[in-house]
C-alpha cells in the first residue's frame, strides 16, 4: 500500500506572497518556463489530433512515462490532447527533445492506436546529462461505447465514462475508473479505485490498495500484497488476496481466498467462502451459506440464515443467530463460543473450550482438554471431552455427557440422562427421564430424578434422591465400593429391596419387610408392596435408604 | 516448560519487570481473556513504537525535518531584520517623500494584481508537477538517501530472520520485500535515465517507504 508523500505537496499558486509581484512583474516571460536552476530548462510542446472513430471500433493506447485521462463523449471523434515536457541543462537540448518525443496515431481497421515514441538512439545523448528529463500526459475524449485497450507504465491512468469493453494494464502509478463498462483492469505497484461499472470486472494488482464499488456484474479481484475493499455488487464476487485485508459489503455471493489479513464480508445475498489463514475473519449478514476455513486467528460469524461450516486451528470461533441450516465447526486450540443456533450443531475442538447458549436443533459438542458449557438445547445433547469439566443446563432432550478427569453437573434435563465418567465427580439436578451414571474415584450426587436411576461407581459415595413418577414407581440400581451409598425414595412406592455391602451398615428409614435370612451385610426385603427394583451394592461401605422429602 | 499461572492482577507488574517465564505465563493467559490480550497486544505495540522513538536517527523524515524548520527559520529572522532596516530609513523620510512612496507603492500594487488577475492559470493550467526542479529533485535525492540508509540497518536486523523464515509469515514477507526489491531496481533503473520525472521519484520514494514498513513489520513479529 503506498503512503501519501505529503512532503512533496507543492504550496498552491494562490498562495503568491503579494511581496513577489513586482518581481514578478519585472522578469516575466512566457515559453520556455524557466527553472529556478539556471542549468535546468523546460520546455512543453502540446499535441492535439482528432479522428473519427468507426462503430465498433476501438482505441488503443501504448504508453509509458506520464499519466493518461480517458473520457467518454457524445459523438464518433477521437480527440487527442497530450503535452510532451522535457527538461535538460540548455532550452536547446530540451527544445530538441521534446521535438523528438513522436506520438503516433495510426487508423486501422480493427481502430485506434495511439502510441508515445520516445526515440532510442536520443535516449544516450538524452541521459549524458544528469539533468535530462521528460514526460509525455495525455487527455483523451473518445466515444463512450467504444473499447479501450491500455498499456502504461510510470503514469497514472484515469478513465470517466467509457461503457466499452476495457482492457488496461498500468504500472507503478494509480489507476482510476469511474462510470465503466465490463472491463480487466490491471496494476502494478499502484492503487486501484474502480467506482462503478456495467458489466462483469476482473481487477488485478500486485502491491497496492484496490477498491472497487458499485459494479453491476460480477467482480473478481487478485491483489497480492494490498488491501481490498468492494462494495454493492450485483454479480458474485471472487477474491484472491494476500498479506493485507479484505472488506466487503452487499455483494450476491462471494468467494474469498486470502492469507495474513483479515477477511470482513457483510450483507452477502447467497453463498460465502472464506479461505484464510493467520487472519482473522468477520462475518455477517449472509443469506446463503458460509463455508469458512481459517488457521491462527479468529473467526466471527453472525446472522447467517443458510449452513455454517467452519474449520479452522488457533484461533477462537464465535458465532451467534445462525437461522438457518446446519452449523459444523471443527477446531483446535481454540475455543468455541456460540449462541442463538437454529439447526443441528456438531462443534469440536481440541485444547479448547466449547460453550454454546440457545442452540434449537440437535447438539454435538466434542472436546479434549477443554471444558464443555451448553445451556438452552430443546432437542437433546451430545457432550464428550477428555480432561475437562461438563456443565449442561436447560437440556430438553436425552443427554449423553462423557469425560475423564472432570466434573459432570447437569440441571433441568427433560429426557434421559447418560454420564459416562472417570476420576471426576457427577452431579445431576432434576432429571425427568433415566439415569444412567458410570464413574470412578468420585462421589456421585442425583436428585429430583424421575425415571430409572443407575449408578456404577468405584471408590465413591453415592447419593441419589428419586422423584414420585406421574405413576408406578421407577428401579433404582446403585453400585459402588469404598464409600457410603445413600438413596431417598418417596415415601408410598413400592420396592423390591437387594442391599448387600461388605464392612459397613445397613440403615433404613421405610419400613421392610423381610423374609428368609438376614445377615449383617445383606438386607433382602419388600418396601411397601413392592414392584420396582431397589438394588444396592457396596463393600467397604454403609448403606442408608431415607424418606425422600 | 511448564507454564505458571498468572491472573489480570500480575500484567502491569510483569509489563514491568517480569521474567521470559512469567512472560510465557501471561501470553498463556491472556489467550483465553480478552481484556489482558488487548492489553498485551498494546503493550507490545507500543513498547515496538517507544523503541522506534529511541532509534531517532533512523526516522527518513525527521532530519529533513528538522532541516527544513531551521532553515525556515533562519528566512524567517532574516526577513525580520530587512524589514527592521527598511521601517528605520522610512522613519528618517521626509513626511511629503514618505507619502510619495506609498502612493507609487500602491499604483504598483494595483498594477501587479490587474495583470495577475489577468493571468492567472486557468483550472488545469496550474503549474506543471510531472518534471521535478532542481531544488525539489534534491529534496526527493536526500529523502531516499535517508531511506536508503534506515532501510540497509532494517534490512541488516531482518536479515538472519528472513534468510531461513521459521514462519509461514515470515516467508511471505520475505516474498514481499523480494517484489519490492525488484520494483526499486526497475524505478532507480528508469530514474537514472529520467531523473527528474516526478512519477519516477515518488513511486521509488513510495517503495522505499513500503520497504521500510514491511522491515519493521518483519521486526515487530519477531518481537
Amino acid at each position: 500500500m503506498f503512503r501519501h508523500l505529503s512532503i512533496f505537496r507543492r504550496a498552491p499558486w494562490c498562495l503568491a506572497p503579494l511581496g513577489g509581484l513586482l518581481p514578478a512583474m519585472l522578469l516575466f516571460t512566457a515559453k520556455p518556463i524557466r527553472a529556478a536552476n539556471p542549468g535546468q530548462e523546460q520546455v512543453s510542446r502540446d499535441f492535439h489530433q482528432t479522428v473519427a472513430l468507426g462503430a465498433g471500433q476501438s482505441v488503443s493506447v501504448e504508453h509509458k512515462f506520464g499519466s493518461i485521462s480517458l473520457h467518454g463523449e457524445s459523438g464518433r471523434e477521437v480527440k487527442i490532447s497530450a503535452t510532451i515536457r522535457a527538461q535538460a541543462s540548455s532550452h536547446e537540448e530540451a527544445e530538441s527533445f521534446a521535438q523528438k518525443i513522436k506520438i503516433e496515431v495510426q487508423q486501422t481497421g480493427e481502430g485506434m492506436r495511439i502510441k508515445t515514441i520516445y526515440p532510442e538512439e536520443e535516449k544516450k545523448w538524452f541521459h549524458s546529462g544528469k539533468n535530462s528529463s521528460w514526460s509525455v500526459s495525455y487527455d483523451i475524449g473518445m466515444p463512450s461505447d467504444a473499447p479501450i485497450t491500455v498499456r502504461n507504465s510510470f503514469g497514472s491512468i484515469e478513465v470517466a465514462g467509457i461503457h466499452g469493453a476495457a482492457d488496461v494494464e498500468n504500472g507503478y502509478g494509480t489507476l482510476t475508473v469511474r462510470d465503466a463498462g465490463a472491463g480487466r483492469w490491471n496494476n502494478a505497484f499502484g492503487s486501484i479505485e474502480l467506482a462503478g461499472a456495467g458489466g462483469n470486472v476482473s481487477v488485478s494488482d500486485n502491491n497496492g490498495s484496490v477498491q472497487v464499488s458499485d459494479v453491476k456484474g460480477t467482480l473478481e479481484v487478485r491483489n497480492r500484497f494490498g488491501s481490498i475493499t468492494t462494495r454493492s455488487i450485483q454479480g458474485a464476487v471472487t477474491i484472491t488476496g494476500g498479506n493485507s485485508a479484505v472488506a466487503l459489503t452487499d455483494a450476491a455471493s462471494a468467494n474469498i481466498t486470502t492469507s495474513f489479513g483479515s477477511v470482513d464480508a457483510r450483507n452477502i445475498r447467497g453463498d460465502l467462502s472464506v479461505r484464510d489463514n493467520n487472519g482473522n475473519v468477520e462475518i455477517s449478514g449472509i443469506g446463503g451459506a458460509a463455508d469458512i476455513t481459517n488457521s491462527f486467528a479468529n473467526v466471527t460469524f453472525s446472522d447467517v440464515r443458510g449452513r455454517v461450516n467452519c474449520t479452522t486451528n488457533n484461533g477462537r470461533v464465535k458465532g451467534s443467530s445462525a437461522t438457518g441450516g446446519s452449523v459444523t465447526i471443527r477446531n483446535s486450540f481454540g475455543n468455541i463460543e456460540l449462541d442463538a443456533i437454529s439447526g443441528v450443531l456438531d462443534a469440536e475442538t481440541s485444547n479448547g473450550k466449547i460453550s454454546v447458549r440457545d442452540a434449537r436443533g440437535s447438539v454435538t459438542l466434542k472436546s479434549s482438554f477443554g471444558a464443555i458449557e451448553a445451556s438452552g438445547v430443546p432437542k437433546g445433547i451430545r457432550a464428550i471431552t477428555g480432561n475437562g469439566a461438563i456443565t449442561l443446563t436447560d437440556i430438553g432432550g436425552d443427554t449423553f455427557a462423557k469425560t475423564s478427569f472432570g466434573s459432570v453437573s447437569t440441571e433441568r434435563i427433560n429426557g434421559n440422562l447418560t454420564v459416562e465418567n472417570s476420576n471426576g465427580s457427577v452431579t445431576a439436578r432434576n432429571v425427568k427421564g433415566d439415569a444412567g451414571v458410570k464413574t470412578s474415584f468420585a462421589g456421585v450426587t442425583l436428585e429430583s430424578i424421575g425415571g430409572r436411576i443407575t449408578v456404577d461407581n468405584q471408590n465413591g459415595a453415592i447419593s441419589v434422591t428419586a422423584m414420585r413418577p406421574a405413576s408406578g414407581c421407577r428401579d433404582i440400581s446403585l453400585k459402588t465400593s469404598f464409600s457410603s451409598i445413600r438413596v431417598r425414595v418417596p415415601e408410598g412406592l413400592g420396592y423390591n429391596l437387594t442391599a448387600r455391602t461388605s464392612f459397613g451398615r445397613i440403615s433404613s428409614e421405610l419400613p421392610v419387610t423381610s423374609t428368609g435370612s438376614i445377615g449383617g451385610d445383606t438386607l433382602n426385603g419388600t418396601i411397601g408392596s413392592g414392584g420396582c427394583q431397589l438394588q444396592l451394592t457396596d463393600s467397604n461401605g454403609s448403606i442408608e435408604i431415607a424418606k425422600a422429602p | 516448560m511448564k507454564i505458571m499461572n498468572v491472573t489480570c492482577n500480575d500484567r502491569d507488574r510483569i509489563f514491568e519487570d517480569g521474567t521470559l517465564a512469567e512472560w510465557a505465563a501471561l501470553e498463556a493467559h491472556a489467550a483465553n481473556c480478552l481484556l489482558c490480550a488487548e492489553e498485551l497486544r498494546a503493550w507490545k505495540s507500543l513498547s515496538f513504537s517507544a523503541q522506534e522513538l529511541r532509534d531517532y536517527t533512523e526516522s527518513p523524515t525527521l532530519w529533513l525535518r528538522i532541516e527544513r524548520a531551521l532553515a525556515e527559520e533562519a528566512e524567517r529572522k532574516t526577513q525580520r531584520a530587512e524589514r527592521r532596516r527598511w521601517h528605520s530609513f522610512f522613519q528618517h523620510l521626509p513626511v511629503g517623500w514618505q507619502m510619495a512612496a506609498a502612493g507609487a507603492f500602491l499604483l504598483v500594487l494595483t498594477v501587479s494584481a490587474g495583470w495577475f488577475y489577468l493571468h492567472q492559470p486557468k483550472d488545469g493550467q496550474r503549474a506543471d508537477q510531472s518534471l521535478l526542479k532542481s531544488k525539489a529533485l534534491k529534496e526527493v535525492e536526500s529523502a531516499e538517501a535517508t531511506y536508503v540508509q534506515a532501510i540497509d540497518k532494517l534490512a541488516a536486523e531482518a536479515q538472519p530472520l528472513l534468510e531461513n523464515p521459521a514462519t509461514p509469515l515470515l516467508a511471505n514477507y520475505h516474498e514481499k520485500l523480494i517484489v519490492l526489491d525488484s520494483a526499486i531496481a526497475d524505478l532507480r533503473a528508469q530514474a537514472g535515465i529520467n531523473p527528474s520525472n516526478a512519477q519516477l521519484r515518488y513511486q521509488l520514494l513510495a517503495m522505499y517507504q513500503e520497504k521500510q514498513h514491511t522491515l519493521e513489520e518483519v521486526l515487530e513479529a519477531k518481537q
